[in-house]
């Protein structure tokens, strides 16, 4: 009788044991997401919808929507919008298809592959706002090599203002953007290729299929989700990239080059506006919201396809 | 030399500017209690002092810090944590170190000066610092403007005076048979001897961009111009004048023609960079850029540059805002300003500030230093030519509360428009009617 009633008392001792060691390893994990994640999301929430200018620090206070009013009345607002759209549709474009065929290339087995595979996958390891000022030199109309190497070639008869001219400046980061991220899509994509089973390529070989029809028929659909995974994340990702561009041109001239973040930054150190910084950053995160929903469904289809 | 100081990188116009709050400020040295004051750091209880630079370099943070070490070893408990941002960067980290009380010493350059002045974040050390050894040897410039309208106030020591000078390359305009530009018209006409990738401007885009539309509409106004130097002599705002419109008209046919594309990116680095490497041969700048081009091009002694002044207007004026480049305050928050106030005090005195001023190029502030003969001859010379130059105005850069308050709120602002005039998005006309409404309207001028 002893015994039956002290087992319970032993299990239950085991399992509050168990909890607390559970808890006491969780604890830490759990005050550094509250320390840094929520209280700072907390934080820019409450900035939002304050006049907070660090120039400004009489009059600090509750404003309501007037942050968000001065933004979108803002005349840059509308090439914000516009350029973040480019920076982040145009890059995936092309860091994507460029990232997709070198990884179908590292999959077939050349000699030097680990060479060739470990310079590939440099700019990943490479802080983005250091390789923003790489770039910078590379498009510097006086001292730049491309700039140099066109003429030289005789390509171009006078010198580009990339980074200074509008026209060009947003295609001199796009650019560097692409080199940077195509990285992540060779890596992402190579880790897919290499999970296709063997034994559904060799079917379609029998079948008669080129590599072309293995390609679109066989290994996309089979890499489907990933595929779409992989995109929506980059999509989230370089929204919230702003570093090449502050290497780059600093979101100039004139802010021709600003996207979302990088004008969030410039709000946030030259103006030392951290409410409007604040409100910037809540319409980032609601902008990323739709994304993530997108991506959401995008993954719930995937698994109702049960592929 | 001492009365040859001049803002820095249009920033400094702004600090000294800002000096003037000291007088309606209720909130500094009433505030600061006996114990800020009385800290008695030991091995056993040291007391660190957070410093922080706003124009860090090469040339200066090593120095600073070794003056740090040489003061901690004779002061056992005291540590000098130094703070070095980039200058890009300065701005922001000063601000937020101001904010968040966390900081002793700092170099409160451009807006912040004039903010952290009204919002009481600066403490005033005038009673202690009078009492120092550094303040006995102060030119006596560099005390006058120190309390100048502050009603005995004093909110920052001056570290170093800048004064702008244009830097030439001699060897290209005499090649070219051309003579050294003397106006910002002669500026204009010398792009004809441009070749690829040689030009004569080294325009200003970035940071501080403003100060060139202003040294120009000062050549074009003087000598019709008032002690504020905001304003001509009946009171008028300079920006809301025809001879700006003439002169910003000009300063963007320079800017078009005569200086590089990617000069509208250039800030302090890149202008300076632009003029040792050959891509821009006509530079305005400060004396501490000297010993750059020293350095990166060539002796000056060589003869290949040259030193002249500014460039002036149609009537033979240029005009100079004057006013202390940099200073070291000490922060209300700090908790031991006695400690604080003490390294400064090293730090002013020679041979330090004389180490300084040699070392990183600036206009010195004690009498010892100032009599040094290095600062009188070569490069330096060019000094004693502008302070001589009744036809050079100098304005003093202290201005009072109203105007301080006008200029710390449209500072950001004046470089935008100087970037959206490069790229069309404003007229000079537009602009104008801009400054003149920020900064030319009568509440903005005390």
């Amino acid at each position: 009788m002893t015994a039956t009633m002290y087992q319970p008392s032993r299990k239950r001792a085991a399992s509050t044991t168990r909890m607390l060691k559970a808890l006491a390893f969780l604890t830490p994990a759990a005050v550094m997401i509250l320390v840094f994640v929520f209280y700072p999301v907390l934080r820019t929430v409450q900035l939002g919808f304050q006049n907070f200018n660090l120039f400004d620090q009489l009059n600090i206070g509750y404003n309501g929507l007037q942050n968000f009013r001065n933004l979108i009345n803002d005349p840059n607002f509308g090439t914000v919008i516009k350029n973040t759209f480019l920076w982040v549709f145009v890059s995936v474009f092309f860091q994507f298809t460029i990232g997709f065929g070198l990884a179908l290339l590292m999959k077939t087995k050349f000699k030097f592959i680990g060479i060739y595979q470990g310079l590939i996958f440099i700019p990943w390891a490479l802080s983005g706002f250091l390789m923003g000022l790489v770039w910078k030199w590379i498009f510097d109309e006086s001292f730049g090599v491309l700039n140099d190497a066109l003429l030289k070639l005789g390509i171009i008869d006078s010198r580009i203002p990339w980074l200074s001219d509008a026209r060009w400046g947003m295609a001199a980061v796009i650019i560097a953007n692409v080199w940077y991220g195509v990285t992540f899509f060779v890596i992402m994509i190579l880790a897919a290729l290499q999970g296709v089973p063997k034994e559904m390529l060799e079917a379609a070989e029998l079948d008669g299929a080129n590599r072309f029809q293995t390609l679109f028929s066989v290994i996309i659909p089979y890499i489907r989700a990933t595929l779409i995974l992989i995109v929506l994340l980059r999509i989230m990702w370089i929204t919230n990239f702003p570093d090449l561009i502050f290497g780059m041109t600093q979101g100039g001239p004139a802010g021709r080059t600003h996207i979302i973040s990088s004008w969030l930054i410039e709000k946030l150190t030259l103006d030392a506006d951290w409410g409007a910084a604040s409100a910037l950053g809540l319409m980032t995160m609601v902008i990323l919201f739709v994304f993530t929903l997108f991506y959401l469904m995008a993954t719930r289809l995937e698994k109702d396809s049960g592929v | 030399m001492s009365k040859l100081i001049t803002s820095r990188k249009a920033a400094a116009v702004i600090a000294s500017l800002a000096i003037a709050f000291a007088g309606i400020s209720a909130t500094s040295s009433s505030a600061a209690t006996a114990k800020d004051w009385s800290c008695k750091p030991t091995k056993a209880k040291p007391v660190t002092v957070r410093m922080i630079e706003y124009f860090a370099g090469p040339a200066r943070t090593p120095l600073l810090n070794a003056f740090a070490r040489q003061y901690e070893a004779a002061n056992p408990g005291v540590k000098i944590d130094l703070i070095s941002p980039s200058q890009a960067d300065s701005p922001a980290k000063i601000t937020q170190l101001l904010q968040a009380k966390n900081i002793d010493i700092l170099e409160p350059a451009g807006a912040i000066y004039s903010q952290a002045v009204v919002a009481g974040q600066l403490a005033d050390i005038a009673p202690q610092f009078k009492k120092t050894k550094a303040y006995k040897f102060l030119t006596p410039y560099t005390k006058e403007m120190a309390e100048q309208t502050t009603k005995g106030k004093i909110y920052g020591i001056g570290n170093g005076y800048y004064t702008k000078a244009s830097f030439v390359r001699a060897d290209r305009f005499k090649a070219a048979g051309l003579a050294i530009p003397k106006t910002w018209q002669d500026i204009y006409d010398a792009k004809k001897i441009q070749k690829d990738n040689e030009y004569i401007y080294a325009m200003r885009g970035a940071a501080a961009a403003h100060s060139q539309a202003f040294f120009i509409i000062h050549a074009y106004l003087a000598p019709n111009l008032n002690v504020t130097g905001l304003q001509t002599k009946d009171g008028k705002s300079i920006f809301s004048t025809p001879e700006a419109q003439t002169a910003m008209d000009l300063l963007l046919k320079i800017w078009k023609e005569a200086a590089p594309a990617a000069s509208v990116a250039w800030g302090y680095p890149e202008m300076v960079k632009g003029f040792h490497t050959g891509v821009a041969n006509y530079l305005i700048q400060d004396n501490e850029v000297i010993q750059i081009v020293e350095e990166n091009f060539e002796p000056y002694a060589k003869g290949n540059w040259t030193m002249a002044q500014i460039p002036k207007g149609p009537k033979g004026y240029s005009a100079q805002f004057i006013g202390a480049g940099g200073l070291w305050s000490i922060a209300q928050a700090s908790k031991c300003k006695n400690v604080a106030l003490g390294f400064l005090d090293f730090i002013t005195q020679d041979p330090q500030h004389s180490a300084f001023a040699r070392a990183y190029g600036v206009g010195p502030v004690t009498t010892t230093a100032a009599n040094d003969p290095f600062f009188k001859k070569g490069a330096w010379s060019i000094y004693s030519k502008i302070n001589a130059d009744p036809k050079e105005l100098k304005f003093s850069g202290v201005r009072g509360p109203k105007l301080t308050a006008c200029y710390g709120a449209i500072y950001g602002q004046l470089d935008k428009d100087m970037a959206k005039l490069y790229t069309g998005d404003l007229t000079t006309t537009q602009l104008l009617k801009g400054w003149a409404d920020g900064l030319g309207k009568a509440d903005c001028i005390d």
